[in-house]
């Protein structure tokens, strides 16, 4: 098996492509992307049986289809600068008492205390997401600009999977 | 002295009647001309949906009458300010209100009668637990012939209310909306008036949540699939439809390998669903939508047939990153198992692996980078698989990847 990566991005950005076209020339992960905040949630309760190995989040998302998410992004003016909504969603996941968007109850396990695989790829800068990452516990943040390479996403996926699964590949890695 | 009815009055007054009455009946006629011509078809095919159109008519020649009837003489105060106040009241609230039908009718006449025409399917539903084909189908005409953006947006809204409708309901058995996955297809991906992004991003959501709910409903029939292919052992078929096919091909390496075929119940519940997940695919990446491509391809998974035909169909159009997505879906797919074993995924992952080595050095370097990586995961050897991965598309007749993978055969350093 190889490992699962999921990637929630915002797609209307147009860094799918870009970003995500090494990851998919390596051949190296089983690469998922969930294009907004309730299929990156989904994606992730989805995972219990078989979690992913890094999960990479953009800070500014579009809300999906649930409820929930839709309301705090209404509430926000629909600006996704204004609602980040990848912000609340690590806070669902990891911090539930301080999240503004009450989801369920109940969160998946295989996430607890697995901070170490998430990591932010967003045009925010370390600065002015310091108080959340340390509040959240997440190290791996890289701040998207005009000059960050194209293969970005994958040095990410690299730093959050250090070591490869895959014994057939692990020659290469 | 008021005037008094005499023969001339009279005259005057039943032609402005006849010429009033006229209009009122005519004043429909026209706005059903200036109707498009989608929506006049819809009309013609359903006479109850005229009332749209008719509602000003009785309206108008009652005000028309009472209008005249103002002005009818009378011994008394006959033509007084206050009659005269009251009939230019009148007329102008006509006119007016007129103009503002007329205009709702052009703004809003289409997206009423498809809320009518939905409305009417769920009522129907609801009584005898299937859907409507005659209703469905003028819904799905007036999306097909719809302009892209706004108009067709209105009919696939409406079909994913149906869909949530239906899906929610306690009947649904899983072919009830086939009918409206392929009228989503025909909206979108039709050759005279095809959608534009939003458009294939709205088709491709309403078919991912339909086959997400069929995924739930048929966990049950993939835990039989699953535990021969945990074990890894057998060929694993994972396409009912093409089991005669799929065993003959197989049947010479059986022989050589001495694999033993299991056959295994996929009730392929889901079949219409992906099949135009597919095809709209297809049509996306033709009209460079890569986005809704990878949606698709996302959806897709585990069919790997379809993968396949999507990745070869973009690899062709030069469409390369979906045509890359899908090779690694096929990929995942096909480690999903402890080897890569001589079975239909694999097949197709060697097939559309065949076109990246045919297609050009770059593509070339891709496949020999992977296969470089894979190649000690097949069992039976690369070279067996790769020769019944030929037989495979060869029966189909997939002649141009039996080529290719004949390239790859000849050319590939084993």
């Amino acid at each position: 098996m190889k490992p699962k990566i999921l990637w929630i991005e915002d797609e209307a950005t147009g860094d799918m492509s870009s970003f995500a076209g090494p990851v998919y020339a390596s051949m190296k992960y089983e690469f998922v992307i969930a294009g907004n905040a309730s299929e990156g949630i989904r994606r992730i309760i989805e995972a219990e049986s078989s979690p992913f190995l890094a999960v990479i989040v953009d800070i500014r998302l579009q809300p999906g289809d649930t409820e929930e998410w839709i309301d705090y992004f209404g509430q926000r003016g629909k600006d996704p600068k204004a609602a980040r909504l990848g912000r609340e969603l690590l806070y669902w996941l990891f911090k539930h008492e301080q999240a503004n968007v009450k989801l369920m109850d109940k969160r998946p396990q295989w996430i607890v205390n697995q901070q170490h695989r998430f990591g932010i790829l967003s045009v925010e800068t370390k600065e002015e997401l310091k108080k959340d990452l340390d509040e959240l516990g997440i190290t791996e943040h890289v701040t998207k600009k005009e000059d960050t390479p194209h293969t970005v996403l994958l040095d990410m996926i690299k730093k959050l999977v250090p070591k490869i699964s895959n014994p057939a590949r692990e020659s290469e890695a | 002295m008021p005037p008094q009815i005499d023969i001339n009055w009279a005259c005057v007054y039943y032609e402005s009647l006849t010429t009033f009455l006229v209009f009122a009946l005519g004043l429909p006629a026209l706005l059903f001309q200036l109707a498009m011509p989608e929506i006049r078809y819809v009309l013609h095919r359903r006479p109850s949906t005229w009332l749209l159109f008719w509602i000003p008519a009785p309206c108008l020649a009652f005000c028309c009458m009472a209008f005249i009837w103002c002005f009818h003489p009378c011994p008394d105060d006959s033509l007084s300010m206050r009659k005269c106040e009251a009939a230019s009241w009148l007329i102008t609230v006509i006119l007016i209100l007129l103009v503002v039908w007329s205009l709702f009718l052009s703004f809003w006449g289409r997206r009423l009668l498809i809320k009518i025409l939905r409305f009417r399917i769920t009522r129907l539903y609801d009584s005898n637990n299937s859907i409507d084909i005659e209703t469905l189908d003028d819904l799905i005409y007036l999306g097909e012939q719809g302009k892209r953006g706004n108009e067709k947006k209105s009919v696939l809204d409406e079909l994913k209310k149906l869909a949530e409708y239906v899906i929610q309901s306690d009947g649904y058995d899983g072919s009830v909306l086939d009918n409206v996955i392929k009228g989503v297809e025909k909206i979108v991906a039709n050759g005279k008036e095809p959608g534009c992004r939003d458009d294939f991003e709205r088709a491709t959501e309403i078919l991912i949540s339909i086959k997400n709910h069929l995924n739930v409903q048929s966990k049950k029939n993939q835990f039989a699939l699953q535990i021969p292919m945990n074990q890894g052992e057998g060929l694993v078929l994972t396409d009912a439809h093409d089991y005669r096919i799929f065993h003959k091909v197989l049947s010479s390496v059986q022989k050589k390998t001495k694999l033993k075929v299991v056959e295994l119940a996929d009730k392929n519940d889901y079949r219409i669903v992906i099949d135009v997940l597919r095809d709209i695919c297809l049509s996306a990446v033709k009209h460079e939508f890569t986005s809704t491509g990878k949606d698709c391809v996302e959806a897709i998974v585990p069919k790997s047939t379809a993968l396949f035909q999507i990745g070869k169909f973009a690899f062709l159009e030069g469409h390369h990153f979906v045509s890359l997505v899908s090779l690694n879906k096929l990929d995942d797919i096909a480690q999903r198992q402890l080897k890569f074993k001589a079975n239909e995924d694999v097949f197709n992952l060697l097939g559309l692996i065949a076109y990246f080595w045919a297609g050009g050095e770059s593509s070339r370097k891709q496949a020999e980078d992977y296969l470089r990586d894979v190649k000690d995961m097949f069992d039976p050897s690369f070279m067996v698989c790769t020769e019944a991965a030929i037989e495979y598309h060869r029966t189909f007749p997939h002649y141009d990847t039996a080529d290719k993978l004949l390239i790859l055969l000849r050319e590939y350093p084993f």
